[in-house]
């Protein structure tokens, strides 16, 4: 069972782990992500986050697929906030569920990873002196790939 | 350079040729273009003539633009996947949610 969810609300966690508890399950693993204030020495006034949700959840269901298969997790909840995220507020929620601790930590910590390079969400780090949108060096290995480039165009049309 | 594309039935109807697409932005391209959805000129009615079109579009953006993807209809698309006329095209800059 998978949940997924954007919101520009915040994030109820104890409501998002109590969605993967199942009577198979012996563990349960809730991670949230929160809104840091500093980040290499630059004071962080807020956060704000943008998506694109058709290919957010699309992505999110099929980590979950991969998830399921690969740590045979019961349930999981992926829950990420939109807009603006103060200091301290969460900006995502993972819940897992699985028979084992093992497997449950295993794939909240694969999930993250996963998350933070291939689901298309991304965040606008404002402080009092800069305000710009973070676009990190992905991994070779993400979905994006299979557009190929560098290419050659012919860019002597308007 | 000259590309032949296969129409299909519910394919643009232009021959083949010119056209112009509508094309989502997401973050800082669309800080960059000063806009959230753009409509582009194309030669091709492919993801790589849409990524041909952007970068003649944005010069300013050329770096993050090499480093998006494009998305067709909820889809990370391949390089020569032909569009239609209905299709929603998202550029996909490098993500960081979390």
């Amino acid at each position: 069972m998978f949940q997924f969810d954007l919101t520009e609300d915040p994030i109820d966690t104890s409501f998002v782990l109590s969605t993967v508890v199942s009577a198979s399950a012996g563990a349960n693993v809730l991670f949230t992500g929160t809104t840091r204030q500093e980040t290499e020495g630059v004071i962080t006034d807020w956060l704000e986050y943008d998506a694109y949700k058709p290919l957010a959840e699309r992505e999110c269901v099929r980590l979950y697929e991969q998830a399921v298969s690969k740590f045979k997790i019961i349930k999981c909840s992926i829950v990420h906030r939109l807009g603006k995220v103060s200091v301290g507020e969460v900006s995502i929620a993972v819940a897992v569920s699985a028979v084992h601790r093992a497997e449950a930590f295993a794939s909240a910590s694969w999930l993250l990873d996963r998350i933070k390079e291939d689901v298309p969400v991304w965040k606008r780090q404002v402080s009092d002196t800069q305000a710009f949108w973070v676009h990190p060096e992905q991994e070779e290995h993400t979905p994006r790939d299979l557009n190929g480039f560098p290419q050659e165009c012919d860019n002597d049309m308007p | 350079m000259r590309e032949n594309v296969t129409q299909q039935n519910d394919s643009f109807s232009t021959g083949g040729t010119i056209g112009e697409v509508s094309v989502k932005l997401f973050a800082g391209l669309a800080e960059s273009a000063g806009t959230k959805e753009l409509r582009v000129a194309v030669k091709r009615y492919t993801v790589a003539g849409v990524r041909c079109a952007l970068e003649a579009r944005l010069p300013q953006a050329a770096s993050l633009l090499s480093r998006s993807a494009i998305a067709v209809d909820g889809r990370y698309g391949t390089k020569n996947q032909i569009l239609h006329s209905k299709s929603e095209i998202a550029v996909i800059p490098p993500v960081s949610g979390g």
